[in-house]
């Protein structure tokens, strides 16, 4: 009644607040589904191994000296807050069941914000498995009660640390992805950099790993380096106190509370006033580019094509224009590349690996489809809605991706050959490509329909996940891999036969690769076709779920 | 329909033709029932409105009649076709704008309208037509060549339109057709709407606005807890009063909110 009462109740939420709203979202996610309660088991079961193993090693190290102890577990520690800092970035993306944006609109301080949802961050697998590796450090630097009593302080803002790296980096790259055409590059470039990183990795390591003994120095090397790096400073303070060196474990300690301080502000300076994130700007539009598609324009215009051409047309359109399919597309240049470049690392020639070039790309590129209808999320109800036929959803996605990648496979496979310097070996080579390309575009088109499994929807955060995906994700990826060698096998057999024994056998390879190649696809989409047009509500639902 | 559905009711009894029915529709999700065993008879040229609170069943109920949510039990007819024996003839006469459904918003609107045209074996001519006629009657003409993706609210949800549109379908089932939608363009669907209806079409459409559907529709049909509560002709169904007075009264009435001191 009174204008005192209409003043908001000013009060803001405390840490607890957050951590009980973590538990409950974690319990009701397991009321939903069952899966989940599965999923979780075996996480904590993997989790627990993890912890037993390497943790057991923490404790062993207790009886060792601290300057072995030392680089170990420095070294450890700080691949651990980078691995919490960068994995999310490109992997399994971050637990989002506390998703700072869901709070923009209760107007929560910053300053309550962060602590609380960094220490609900602590709450899952991940932070368990830190925070209890985390006290068997402790147990491993306990030379003594003053560095014990060092020890717990240091390996707390170590625990702390890495959740807080792990959320200031997805919070900021979030934030810098808002507008679109920023966020489809990044999306690409990180595909990118994510598919380099396995063979960069691999040179530098080939180009250092020459011996155990020059391994165990460079990981010495490698730890002192650590212990003065930002991700390093805790562990290593908690280190120099075990080894009795109390000033350097001081000053470490203030730097890695510093650092902690740093990325605590960075996150809450992505999250923006309230967590709504940097004032974003609408997007700029730009025209669509109306370009006629050399082939698939010139299909005929009956009523028995249109619809599949219709499909091709608009696959190809997004496979030029949705970052998740540019992303795909870009990361099979990688293939070739990484098969030439990681033999070259070991110090070797090229050898034979650039033989395995085409095959490789035909089975990735045959493969990548094997989930298309997700990639489409909901928008697949236009084609439930205009009764379309399975048959011609399927061609034309085959269609779509065959047109740009036959093209691709066949390069692939020449400059292969020539490159290893075996061109007797293309018609094996050749053979086997096509072979796995068509099996694979088969396999897909089935499975697409068939078991469907939810993609992160276009235009989302790329590096969250949908929910209660993980498990029926990799069985589905191992799945369509397996039959799809199995049935590419008529075709491998002589083609391997021809690159270990008498090069003629390729001769059979290459007929039947070709075969295979025609009718695998075309029985992939007849089969795969039926099973959309019995299914299709089904998998409507399912795709639009995440 | 053959002897062995004895249980269900036919499907147009008698009188006027029938463009959409809807025969005993279940749908339960886990332990909610979202539709419970609903019939529903469209005449064909009416403008059908249904109404009914958050949560009643109407998006669950037009995604069934619609062939993109399979029903635990129950059919559905567009025109006599049965939509999940039929899939293939009900859709070729019925136009859809689902709810909460994305579309392939990497595609400008042209070329979406055109797409969802020819999904469904238009000859290329037609479709190209009829799609630049329906953006430019919705006012999406300059936006014709701006991907979706970086569409308003209220443009996507006219570029959606315009794809249950291009067909020309004789039924046309929207859901929630004004949400989000500006005044002006409002009365642009309102106005195709109407004379798509006066043609011999038929609309049916879900809405939360009750002024409106008293305004536009011929039929109504209040739907709550995955029931019909009164369906019929808009005179029958409101009776005296104010059609929304008749919802309210359906479907619990207002209660008169006690406490809440501390808002006022």
């Amino acid at each position: 009644m009174t204008g005192a009462a209409v003043a908001p109740t000013t009060g803001q939420p405390g840490v607890g607040t957050f951590v009980r709203l973590k538990l409950t979202l974690l319990r009701n996610g397991f009321r939903r589904s069952p899966w989940q309660v599965v999923a979780f088991v075996l996480g904590a079961v993997w989790a627990l191994g993890i912890v037993g193993v390497v943790g057991s090693g923490l404790l062993a190290l207790r009886f060792s000296g601290t300057d072995v102890a030392g680089p170990v577990v420095v070294g450890g520690g700080t691949l651990l807050v980078l691995g919490w800092a960068l994995v999310p970035l490109v992997a399994f993306g971050v637990d989002e069941t506390l998703d700072p944006t869901r709070f923009a609109t209760f107007g929560v301080a910053r300053r309550r914000l962060v602590p609380g949802l960094l220490l609900a961050g602590l709450l899952g697998l991940p932070g368990l498995v830190t925070a209890l590796l985390a006290v068997a450090a402790v147990v491993t630097f306990s030379r003594g009660p003053a560095a014990t009593a060092f020890g717990v302080p240091a390996l707390a803002v170590f625990v702390l640390t890495a959740v807080a790296a792990s959320r200031a980096t997805t919070t900021a790259a979030a934030a810098l992805l808002r507008r679109r055409r920023t966020r489809d590059a990044v999306a690409v470039l990180g595909g990118l950099v994510l598919v380099c990183f396995g063979p960069l990795f691999n040179v530098v390591l080939g180009r250092a790993g020459s011996g155990l003994a020059e391994l165990a120095d460079l990981g010495r090397r490698v730890a002192g380096v650590a212990s003065w790096t930002p991700p390093g400073f805790a562990v290593a303070a908690a280190a120099d106190a075990a080894a009795g060196r109390w000033g350097l474990a001081a000053l470490r300690l203030v730097l890695a509370v510093v650092v902690l301080g740093l990325l605590l502000a960075a996150w809450a300076l992505a999250l923006g006033p309230a967590g709504t994130g940097p004032a974003g700007q609408a997007a700029a539009s730009a025209p669509a580019d109306e370009r006629r598609h050399p082939v698939l324009d010139r299909l005929p215009d009956t009523p028995a094509w249109a619809p599949a051409t219709a499909v091709a047309v608009r696959c190809a359109r997004y496979w030029r224009r949705d970052p998740r399919y540019l992303v795909s597309a870009a990361s099979l240049v990688v293939i070739p590349l990484l098969l030439v470049v990681l033999p070259l690392s070991q110090g070797g020639s090229v050898g034979s690996w650039p033989l395995a070039a085409g095959p490789a790309i035909a089975f990735v590129m045959g493969w990548s489809l094997h989930n298309d209808v997700a990639y489409d999320h909901s928008a697949f109800a236009l084609h439930v809605a205009t009764g379309l036929r399975g048959r011609d959803d399927r061609a034309g996605r085959v269609l779509a991706a065959a047109l740009w990648q036959l093209p691709l496979l066949l390069v692939a496979s020449v400059g292969g050959c020539l490159l290893a310097g075996h061109p007797e070996l293309l018609p094996a080579v050749l053979g086997a490509a096509l072979a796995l390309f068509g099996a694979s575009l088969g396999v897909s088109s089935v499975a697409s329909a068939l078991v469907p499994y939810p993609a992160p929807a276009p235009g989302d955060n790329p590096f969250q996940t949908p929910k209660g995906a993980s498990a029926a994700t990799v069985g589905v990826q191992f799945g369509t891999s397996a039959v799809t060698t199995v049935v590419a096998l008529p075709t491998l057999v002589p083609a391997v036969i021809a690159l270990v024994g008498p090069s003629w056998v390729g001769w059979i390879a290459l007929p039947v690769g070709l075969a295979t190649g025609i009718v695998l696809p075309w029985v992939g989409v007849v089969q795969g076709g039926a099973v959309l047009d019995r299914r299709a509500p089904e998998v409507l639902a399912r795709v639009s779920s995440s | 329909m053959n002897a062995a559905d004895g249980t269900l009711p036919p499907v147009a009894p008698s009188g006027p033709p029938v463009a959409l029915a809807l025969r005993g529709l279940a749908k339960r999700f886990g332990p909610k029932v979202a539709v419970d065993h609903l019939d529903l008879d469209v005449p064909a040229g009416s403008f059908y409105g249904v109404v009914g609170p958050n949560g009643a069943g109407k998006t669950t109920t037009l995604s069934m009649a619609t062939g993109l949510l399979r029903p635990d039990a129950g059919r559905a007819f567009v025109a006599g076709a049965d939509v999940w024996a039929d899939p293939v003839g009900a859709k070729r006469i019925l136009g859809v704008l689902p709810d909460g459904v994305r579309l392939f918003d990497r595609l400008s609107g042209l070329e979406l309208v055109r797409y969802s045209g020819l999904l469904r074996g238009m000859p290329r001519a037609v479709v190209e037509e009829r799609s630049r006629e329906l953006l430019d009657a919705l006012g999406l003409t300059e936006a014709g060549n701006t991907l979706v993706v970086d569409y308003s609210a209220g443009m996507t949800k006219k570029v959606a339109l315009a794809c249950a549109l291009v067909h020309a379908p004789r039924v046309l089932v929207l859901d929630e057709p004004f949400e989000a939608v500006d005044p002006v363009s409002g009365a642009t669907i309102r106005s195709i709407l109407t004379g798509y209806v006066g043609g011999g079409g038929t609309v049916v459409l879900s809405s939360h606005v009750m002024d409106l559907v008293e305004r536009l529709c011929t039929h109504v049909a209040v739907i709550a807890g995955g029931r019909v509560l009164a369906a019929g002709d808009l005179t029958t169904v409101r009776g005296e009063g104010t059609l929304e007075q008749r919802f309210v009264d359906l479907v619990g009435g207002t209660r008169d909110v006690t406490g809440l001191d501390w808002l006022r």
